[in-house]
């Protein structure tokens, strides 16, 4: 399996997830407007970390408005590259490097309104960098593949075997209890888990079955492994229907390719 | 496979990175002195809410008054919609209600945390939602505004909604009369 090969994909999936997000937030403009809800007018005066007490004010015109959203236009250019000029190593790696500049910062000045699949975003970007400042090397590509693949497996696992700890998600109830809400459930799904114990409960062990078992994907067979990636990519989907989570769907698919790698490297 | 001083540098960092994040996955390096750091690090801590699931809405409501105490109904921000086919893949309010739900949270968790209530004024997310609400448009001849965040149970609402944590009236500088 080729790893230039396996990084284009990787980070095509990422990049078709990173330009969505980009275009959505340039809609949503608003909230980074000085009386948005995401201002950086209040937002400079968060303390930045110690060794860099310069850092907001040297932040401020990528960070202000309207310098923020020429950094999500700008995140976009390098992302069309990745996109379309992937097969070309050196638009490819400064294109990377860009996404991954660009994304720290929103991330840093986004303090708030971010979840799990900026983070799974960043360290794929981190790795990517990593490989394209190597030179694409192939040695450091492998590694970076194998960090990518445990930082997924090690991301369901927990999730899956913190679930198990907790009271509300053995008995059931946490999947009504989320699908009930409006910021992250469906009116619809509620009232059917509200009608059935046997759903709650079902649908509450299927998730935390399919996380805690997701790092046996890499000692099983094929079809297991397939099966798995099936699940979980029906799982983010699922979340992108009924939760409104889009961005983990393309977010964790990213990681896909690195897993897929690494269980051909094993087998 | 063979690996140069490079390759080892960087198994080596990716070694510890993965460590770190391993780490971070129990409570109690979580919310050691440490976390900051390591968010700084980029050591993530995988939740998909777990091990206890949100359970409920934090809306944020806010009135206006007049200086002799005229005020007007509470009226809800509410950034909430209906979920569609579309928004499986295009899904542009997602960042702003989540936006609205963390900065609502953090403003329970510091309503909580700090010993000092007159201290949560001057904590960011508390700015946040002033700053926010001073742009909004007034109905004239009202010049002061409080805001409340309301913490809800749903589209099956098995308890009571309940008050979080209610502001002192502010006044509004920089508003648009509507």
């Amino acid at each position: 399996v080729n790893v230039y090969e396996t990084y284009r994909i990787t980070l095509c999936i990422l990049a078709v997830g990173m330009a969505i997000f980009s275009l959505e937030q340039v809609v949503a403009r608003r909230q980074f407007q000085p009386g948005g809800l995401s201002s950086w007018d209040v937002l400079s005066l968060k303390r930045p970390p110690k060794a860099l007490p310069w850092l907001n004010r040297a932040l401020a015109p990528l960070c202000d408005y309207p310098g923020v959203e020429r950094l999500l236009w700008l995140r976009l250019a390098s992302v069309a590259l990745i996109l379309f000029a992937g097969g070309i190593p050196f638009v490819f790696g400064p294109a990377i490097f860009i996404a991954l500049l660009t994304t720290s910062v929103l991330l840093y000045r986004n303090s708030y309104g971010t979840d799990g699949s900026d983070q799974m975003g960043l360290i794929v970007l981190v790795v990517a960098t990593v490989y394209a400042g190597s030179g694409f090397m192939n040695s450091v590509g492998v590694l970076g593949l194998w960090f990518i693949c445990l930082q997924v497996t090690l991301a369901y696992a927990a999730a899956g075997i913190s679930k198990l700890f907790s009271e509300t998600w053995r008995g059931g109830s946490a999947m009504f209890l989320i699908m009930n809400t409006g910021t992250y459930g469906t009116r619809m799904l509620a009232q059917c888990l509200r009608r059935s114990v046997a759903l709650q409960v079902v649908s509450a062990w299927g998730v935390m079955g399919f996380e805690t078992l997701f790092p046996l994907t890499l000692l099983a067979s094929p079809p297991f492994l397939y099966t798995f990636l099936v699940i979980a990519f029906a799982f983010h989907l699922g979340c992108s229907l009924f939760m409104g989570l889009n961005s983990f769907l393309w977010a964790f698919a990213s990681a896909y390719p690195a897993v897929l790698f690494c269980y051909a490297s094993l087998h | 496979m063979r690996y140069g001083p490079l390759e080892l540098v960087i198994l080596a960092l990716y070694i510890v990175w993965f460590l770190l994040s391993v780490a971070n996955q129990f409570q109690r390096a979580s919310r050691s002195r440490l976390a900051p750091f390591l968010s700084v690090l980029l050591v993530p801590r995988w939740t998909f809410f777990a091990p206890n699931p949100g359970h409920s809405d934090y809306f944020l409501e806010y009135r206006d008054h007049t200086e002799d105490l005229f005020s007007t109904p509470w009226q809800r921000v509410s950034v909430l919609e209906e979920r569609t086919l579309l928004g499986a893949i295009w899904n542009p309010n997602r960042r702003q209600s989540k936006l609205l739900f963390d900065v609502t949270q953090s403003l329970q968790v510091s309503a909580l945390a700090m010993e000092d209530p007159e201290g949560i004024c001057v904590s960011i997310p508390y700015l946040l939602v002033m700053n926010y609400l001073d742009s909004l448009p007034v109905e004239p001849p009202c010049t002061i505004r409080q805001f409340r965040v309301v913490e809800s149970y749903g589209f099956f609402p098995y308890k009571e909604e309940h008050l979080i944590l209610r502001s002192k009236g502010l006044k509004l500088k920089g508003v648009s009369q509507g």
